[in-house]
């Protein structure tokens, strides 16, 4: 065995120019699957994370009720029927170790005003102290700041109200909302701060703090939406049906995990990882045509030597045996350091991240950056699946090649 | 003992002024009854104008009759102009309807939506009965020009209530306000009403202009004049019923 | 002496087969994933641009002048309506590029079902015979489309939520830009959906404009919008600005917008949807020059020993090249040629047939149930001249590289 592998290796390196060039292809081959595959995987955590952030949790809670069957609707409910013991059950599922935090929401749909004009919009009541990663990294600020847990009559809007109201940071925006009597009750809120949002369903939102909601819509403490964090978002599914059967029915509520709760949204998020199969799919068919075509080149071009070989003895076994350990070897190589180029630049844009040229893409990727990042099984599925491509493609040629004469072998130029 | 009671009642009195001591006088309660009996009637019926005023746009007036049976029966008929003539509302013990002629049918409204697109609320002219729905205390007096009122402020005994709090200015002479100022739970000021041009009317001595203005929109205000009035009379039962409601006149 | 070249390009090829089947098949497969990706990119968008154009909004949008931003089938209460839409439509239709001028009203108003209490809705009113053509994309479901004068549509999320259903009738209560309210019995008429991007819009219903008028007071010409459709799409840019003229010319001082501004932020979605393709087609045809170039560069190579040769015989090095360029350019125009016409039946066939789409979020991509590949002769064109050209620059180098080489050391080198 170490015989072949010192044979491989130098033929190879005898052979530089041709090795490089063979080599190069299975390289590039890898290190733009690797890139493509992290980028899907950026774009997609992106999009989940926002949804999952801003909308519906890892699990979304809401108190029960019939369901209406569009998607688009059931993303864009706004429950009227509301959650009666919210902090009561919070403290039971903390309980639970797999949950690591839950979150109360009030979604109200009211309209806004800046004196002038009224229009109908979505105000939602956060808890400011628990929305860290949705006021920070999915709507940062570009003017003022976010709401803190602290704050009490303030609001966090995105550029449209903004621009609607032609409202800045200290400017009012009054709120109208229905409380569950059918009075109309009015607030008036200090714009604290305006967003910037990647994402069309979050950018016409307006946040206030949860206490104002309560107090506007008159909820008395109760509310309508109980975003649920999880240690493990693939848990989702198992630890809403455990929470349905523990809790669910007693208490009225509806347990659902994000991805059925993401209705609509999930959809989107769905079709951008077909974008994304595909994608790579067609990248992968190129990348294995080509690594093919460049293998089958460079091994027929070898027939001669193959020839000579078999002049003095070679068994045919052994010419097999001796051109796939090179094939191995080269893509052993070549793969590995097109995969560990391809990582390097991964890791630097996970941390910097890929800005979105154009404002389009900026909903394509549902923020500003794309933090792209790889999952071992990228890793690994590349590598193998690039080096027995390799080897594939050398055996044919071999095995054709030693099948000839040798007379017939060295006179092929 | 009781001398020197009422000798500490009478220096009190004269301690604190003549203001609070007509405050004793009258309870919240009664003030606000008072101002019940005035300006919302249970009987009788009137005809009043109702003037919208929209900055950008021309003034628009509509003409109305109201009919009063008690604290749960109100009709009211559009009389002008031409667009409106033969719509009304009527408030039938806890419902409201409202009917435009055009529809052949009566549809149910909620009190706090506005009237016509109006100032008005529904409920502003369909149930307004203060000692019903609000608890009031008294928190003060006040000289406004001259005129010594009032101040109290109501607050709603449910919250099904159009309005979460109101204060009023009342003349301490003869309880007509002048004043209301109307706010939504959250304590934000919703809109206020003024009321003057006091002249004996239908029996009454009561403002018949109402000028209302909104606090949310600038330059949205609403003027309701009472033309004529006649608060003795008898209005058949029969009026308040959805059917007559449709009939449209 | 071209013919001569051309002769011994092709003899070459042919007494290579396999070294010149592998390479022509890297190319091949290169001008079909180009081809197939621009399409991609080209059907998602034109799709999405198709269902927008015609469940929605029509090509170009009239309206009076004012400043406010349109959004997406939402009432402007407050904008100013225009006048004698009738003779403008027929000013407009005058023009050969147009195929139809739809007048439209827009307003909110409340729907009362039977006894409960009323509910918000949205309804844009339209001319019953003139409207499908400019929104063909508005399917009925059930019932008819605006047959009777008291006929209401409702789109499908407005008739669920009101559990209404063909022959009920309800009343609509609107008011008007004065304030006056007004109200008429309508009949449910129909429920239709708009196909694509039904789940955006299925909560806009329809009455036919002349009700509308009565029902608010308005005069036989005033409309909110008129909507042109194009009979050819491609023609819009200069359409506008044709159509603002022609308006001025006659004294009509409007605002002449392309779909594109009257939807809101939903043209914001379309252009995110749409720039993943594009993007991934950029990546694509990297991806090709990398394989192709590759693939080349591994031949040339094997064939050092025969340009040593043909310089040792005294062939000029312009020549050698000449010969090379003229082997590649000769094969991959037989490749590319063969990648896209297997790339065009492809399109043909999934244009005829096409990709059943489940998600219901991938409707709006597809323009409806199937997800249908549209032909297009640019991007065939693009893609066979640029395959062409790639190998061309991808061969050139390294032949220069090889022709630069003493016939000595060409020689010498045994692969």
């Amino acid at each position: 065995m170490m015989e072949y592998l010192k044979i491989a290796f130098r033929n190879l390196s005898r052979y530089k120019k041709r090795s490089i060039l063979t080599g190069l292809g299975m390289l590039l081959g890898s290190f733009l699957l690797i890139f493509s595959f992290a980028y899907g995987n950026g774009i997609e955590e992106q999009l989940i994370s926002n949804m999952v952030q801003s909308t519906t949790g890892h699990l979304r809670i809401t108190a029960h009720k019939e369901s209406s069957g569009s998607d688009f609707e059931e993303a864009f409910q706004v429950e009227k029927n509301l959650i009666d013991n919210s902090e009561q059950i919070r403290e039971e599922l903390t309980k639970h170790s797999g949950i690591r935090d839950v979150k109360k929401q009030i979604n109200i749909t009211g309209i806004l005003s800046n004196g002038y004009k009224m229009k109908p919009g979505m105000i939602i009541g956060v808890e400011p102290e628990k929305e860290v990663e949705l006021f920070h990294r999915i709507l940062p600020a570009t003017q003022g700041e976010p709401l803190s847990k602290e704050d009490r009559g303030a609001i966090y809007i995105g550029p449209v109200v903004a621009a609607t109201y032609e409202v800045g940071i200290g400017d009012l925006l009054t709120v109208m909302a229905e409380t569950q009597d059918g009075v109309t009750n009015v607030g008036d809120f200090v714009v604290k701060g305006i967003f910037r949002s990647g994402s069309p369903q979050t950018e016409m939102n307006s946040y206030i703090p949860l206490f104002d909601a309560d107090a506007l819509a008159q909820l008395g403490g109760k509310v309508n939406l109980l975003k649920v964090m999880l240690e493990d978002a693939q848990s989702a599914e198992a630890v809403a049906t455990m929470l349905h059967q523990e809790m669910g029915t007693e208490l009225g509520i509806e347990i659902k995990d994000w991805k059925s709760a993401g209705g609509f949204f999930f959809g989107t998020i769905i079709a951008t990882q077909v974008f994304n199969i595909v994608f790579c799919a067609i990248l992968f068919i190129i990348v294995t045509i080509t690594v093919m075509n460049t293998m089958l080149i460079a091994v027929y071009a070898r027939t001669r030597e193959i020839g000579t070989l078999m002049a003095i003895g070679t068994k045919r076994r052994q010419i097999i045996f001796l051109f796939i350990t090179e094939a191995f070897l080269l893509g052993f190589l070549a793969t590995g350091l097109g995969i560990i180029l391809g990582s390097g630049l991964v890791f630097w844009l996970q941390k910097v991240g890929i800005p979105a040229f154009l404002e389009s893409m900026r909903y394509a990727y549902g923020g500003d950056r794309v933090y792209p990042f790889l999952k071992g099984s990228d890793l690994l599925a590349t590598y193998l699946s690039v080096v027995l491509l390799t080897v594939i493609s050398s055996i044919y040629p071999a095995y054709t090649g030693s099948k000839l004469k040798p007379v017939e072998a060295l006179a092929q130029v | 003992m009781k001398g020197r009671l009422i000798l500490a009642l009478l220096l009190s009195g004269l301690l604190l002024g003549r203001s609070f001591v007509s405050a004793v006088e009258f309870s919240s309660d009664q003030i606000i009854a008072e101002v019940d009996e005035l300006i919302n009637s249970t009987t009788g019926k009137y005809t009043a104008e109702i003037t919208i005023i929209r900055p950008g746009k021309d003034d628009r007036t509509s003409k109305v009759e109201v009919f009063i049976k008690g604290i749960s029966k109100v009709l009211v008929r559009y009389l002008a102009p031409a667009q409106e003539k033969g719509q009304g509302y009527l408030r039938l013990n806890d419902d409201e309807w409202l009917f435009l002629p055009n529809a052949n049918k009566s549809i149910r409204v909620s009190g706090r939506q506005n009237m016509q697109g109006s100032d008005l609320a529904n409920d502003d002219l369909l149930k307004v009965k203060l000692t019903e729905d609000y608890t009031s205390m008294l928190i003060g007096t006040d000289t406004i020009e001259g005129v010594a009122v009032y101040m109290l402020e109501l607050t709603a005994r449910n919250p099904a209530v159009a309005y979460g709090r109101l204060k009023y200015w009342v003349r301490q002479s003869d309880f007509i306000p002048i004043k209301t100022e109307y706010y939504a739970i959250s304590g934000k000021m919703l809109k206020t009403a003024i009321y003057d041009e006091v002249i004996e009317i239908g029996g009454k001595v009561r403002p018949t202009r109402m000028e209302i203005s909104s606090a949310l929109r600038k330059g949205y205000k609403t003027v309701f004049t009472i033309i004529d009035a006649d608060y003795k009379y008898e209005n058949p039962d029969s009026i308040f019923t959805r059917m007559y409601l449709e009939k449209g006149k | 002496m071209m013919v001569t070249l051309f002769k011994m390009a092709l003899r070459n090829l042919g007494r290579h087969k396999r070294r010149t089947f592998l390479t022509g098949m890297m190319i091949a497969v290169g001008a079909l994933t180009m081809f197939l990706s621009f399409t991609y990119s080209y059907s998602v968008t034109r799709n999405m641009t198709e269902t927008a154009i015609k469940a929605c909004a029509g090509n170009i949008l009239i309206h009076a002048d004012f400043e406010e931003k349109i959004e997406l089938f939402m009432p402007s209460d407050e904008a100013p309506l225009l006048r004698d839409s009738d003779l403008i439509r027929e000013l407009l239709m005058a023009d050969e590029a147009v195929e139809e001028v739809a007048p439209r009203l827009r307003f909110g108003g409340l729907v009362a079902v039977a006894e409960q209490s009323p509910s918000g809705v949205i309804v844009t009113a339209v001319d019953p015979l003139i409207e499908p053509r400019v929104t063909p994309k508005v399917k009925t479901l059930e019932g008819s489309y605006l047959t009777k004068p008291d006929g209401i549509i409702l789109g499908e999320t407005t008739a669920k939520s009101l559990n209404a259903h063909i022959g009920q009738d309800l009343i609509l209560i609107a008011s008007n830009q004065d304030g006056y309210l007004n109200a008429y019995p309508f009949e449910v008429e129909g429920i239709v959906t708009h196909e694509g991007m039904g789940m955006f819009i299925d909560y806009m219903n329809y009455i036919s404009i002349d009700a509308a008028r009565s029902l608010l007071y308005l005069d036989e010409d005033e409309a909110f919008e008129l909507a042109v459709a194009l009979k050819n799409s491609a023609d819009e840019g200069k359409m506008v600005s044709a159509i603002e003229r022609r308006l001025e010319a006659n004294g009509f001082k409007l605002r002449v917008d392309s779909w594109k501004n009257n939807l809101g932020i939903f043209y914001g979605i379309i252009v995110g949807i749409k720039v993943i393709p594009q993007v991934m087609l950029i990546i694509i045809i990297l991806v090709v020059v990398a394989g192709i170039s590759n693939t080349i560069l591994v031949s040339i190579l094997e064939r050092i020993r025969e340009i040593g040769t043909l310089m040792a015989l005294g062939t000029k090095r312009r020549e050698v090249m000449g010969i090379f360029l003229l082997e590649i350019a000769v094969l991959s125009s037989f490749a590319a040629g063969i990648g896209l016409v297997i790339g065009s039946l492809v399109v043909f066939w999934i244009g005829r047939v096409g990709i059943r789409v489940t998600i219901e979020a991938l409707e709006f991509v597809s323009g409806g149930e199937y997800f249908y590949l549209l032909f297009n002769g640019m991007a065939l064109f693009i893609s066979f001249m640029g395959t062409i050209l790639i190998t061309l620059v991808a061969a050139f180098f390294p032949a220069r590289t090889a022709t630069r080489l003493a016939p000595v050391e060409a020689l010498r080198s045994v692969k």
